[in-house]
């Protein structure tokens, strides 16, 4: 998946496992740009009677680096308190919650904005800002949709904040991709072939838990401009998000609760969707959620030849022969992850961050949103959406499964003609979670714990 | 002996288990932690504080109090620890 347990270690701590990143042009605020990190994975939205929420002793980050050395320039820092309003119940909530201030939710939880500027002191933008609580069901959480707009909260500088649960944005057929690669619209095809079948998102009627800011393009752009010229290079940002714990902690045993000690230390890391998840190797996948992105040097090697582009030919027999032949560098995957794509290769455009090799999602704040969005992005003729930043819409599994079987290689290197199967390759997915907003937070409503569908019967 | 007292004293303890080998933490790249050599002046403490010998034989203690860590080279203090640990 995007980054949901994508490294052996972040797997079993779900609270600090960073799932998706998101970096758009606010396409109803076209002067702002909206950032978006998603946290704890797989919510089943019946998974009470202790719900899912932020960890308390968790430091969650959105990173911005605005002069081309990969390393944050602003950095937006959340922190969040929970309280229990009564400690003689077991109950989440004591009565239906109406508003997010209702006494009867008996769980509340608070955060904290702070923002970094590189080289200054750490700025408190406001605190005591009020989490929603979680999708319960229609007796507990009634007119679900109406907590949204409660806990989006306004910040100085014509910023706005949210922070809680949301209905997963990705979709992608996980039974399938992981039985081997195989994608069902072409498992006849397969090495070990059965009838070809529809894709089964994997991540419907889940949740996460999303960290949403919006802020003026000022805000992150180089010289705080807000640029407008789409090939200068003061246009572009790059983006990644980060979960950080202390680097102890001690079991007490007064309370059962464990203590924390020591400064925080990365644990969690997600820039390009799916860069940690199938480009990094399972022994290194730990190792690389703790650097920063400038680092990222070292795992080069492994998107210039990226074990995945090897897999394709030898899981789908005859199915990808140029791919199979191909034996250059891959020179577009290096363009599209970890520098952004230089001018002069698609007309108008470029997201290109300088020669230093990291993963970051990579912005021109100077393209406008779309008009007529198309879910592939830069790949289906639409600069507004991924690899320029990413949008909730876009669909990256194909978007990426696409450009590993070849369909961006002619980006850089004209003589190669992308196998047939390159530019129709698919999980064959669609987005069948909750509808996404018009608006921030732009991720949708929630699932519901009352009105979730238990899966099918185990065979 | 105090509960907080008690509470130092097996938190030192664990410390000192840690310098049995038990388990390591490597700090992050780019993180970089300062060092001191011990002081002999009198401490005061008003915070629980975790004590983590990595290496005996280079004779640090990495002592950690809220969101701080200090390294301090102090081979007497580490053998002492390792001594308790037994």
């Amino acid at each position: 998946m995007s980054s949901h347990r994508e490294a052996p270690e972040i797997s079993k701590d779900p609270v600090a496992d960073n799932t998706d990143v998101y970096a758009f042009v606010s396409p109803d605020r076209p002067d702002s740009v909206t950032l978006i990190a998603n946290y704890i994975p797989l919510q089943k939205p019946d998974g009470g009677p202790n719900f899912y929420e932020f960890g308390d002793d968790v430091l969650y980050e959105i990173h911005i680096s605005n002069r081309g050395d990969a390393r944050a320039d602003l950095t937006y820092q959340f922190r969040f308190t929970t309280t229990i309003r009564n400690e003689d119940t077991f109950l989440y909530n004591t009565g239906p919650i109406n508003s997010i201030t209702d006494t009867t939710w008996n769980r509340p939880q608070f955060y904290s904005v702070t923002r970094v500027e590189r080289g200054q002191q750490p700025h408190t933008l406001a605190s005591g800002l009020t989490v929603p609580p979680v999708n319960i069901g229609p007796r507990s959480t009634p007119n679900y949709a109406h907590f949204t707009t409660e806990a989006v909260h306004p910040l100085p500088g014509n910023r706005q904040v949210f922070a809680g649960q949301r209905a997963e944005g990705f979709h992608v057929d996980l039974g399938s991709i992981f039985d081997l690669g195989t994608l069902r619209p072409f498992e006849m095809l397969h090495l070990i072939p059965s009838a070809n079948a529809v894709g089964l998102n994997g991540t419907q009627g889940l949740n996460v838990h999303s960290i949403a800011i919006q802020v003026p393009k000022s805000d992150l752009a180089r010289g705080s401009n807000t640029p407008t010229r789409p090939l200068d290079a003061g246009s572009v940002i790059g983006v990644w998000a980060t979960a950080s714990r202390q680097k102890t902690r001690i079991h007490d045993d007064d309370d059962g609760g464990w203590t924390p000690f020591g400064p925080f230390r990365q644990v969690s890391r997600l820039g390009n969707p799916l860069f940690n998840e199938v480009i990094v190797p399972m022994a290194h996948k730990d190792r690389w959620n703790a650097l920063d992105p400038n680092d990222d040097k070292a795992f080069a090697q492994y998107v210039t030849n990226p074990e995945l582009a090897g897999l394709l030919p030898a899981l789908y027999p005859g199915v990808f022969p140029n791919l199979a032949a191909y034996a250059k560098p891959r020179a577009d995957l290096q363009a599209i992850l970890l520098t952004g794509l230089p001018a002069g290769i698609v007309a108008g455009f470029q997201n290109n961050t300088g020669p230093v090799l990291a993963d970051m999602l990579r912005l021109n704040l100077a393209i406008p949103p779309a008009t007529s969005p198309n879910v592939l992005g830069l790949i289906g003729g639409d600069p507004g959406g991924f690899p320029n930043g990413r949008r909730v819409i876009d669909d990256v599994v194909t978007v990426e499964l696409r450009a590993v079987a070849g369909a961006t290689i002619p980006l850089v290197d004209p003589s190669f003609t992308p196998d047939g199967a390159a530019s129709a390759v698919t999980d064959g997915t669609a987005n069948t979670n909750a509808p996404y907003l018009d608006t921030f937070p732009y991720l949708g409503t929630p699932a519901g714990g009352y009105q979730t569908t238990p899966g099918t019967p185990a065979t | 002996m105090t509960d907080a007292t008690r509470r130092g004293f097996l938190i030192m303890a664990g410390a000192g288990a840690a310098a049995a080998g038990v388990a390591a933490i490597a700090p992050a790249a780019g993180q970089a932690t300062p060092t001191i050599t011990r002081s002999r002046g009198a401490a005061r403490v008003s915070s629980p504080l975790v004590a983590y010998v990595r290496d005996a034989r280079k004779g640090d203690v990495s002592v950690m109090v809220g969101e701080r860590e200090v390294v301090v080279h102090d081979p007497e203090l580490v053998a002492r620890l390792t001594h308790a640990s037994r």
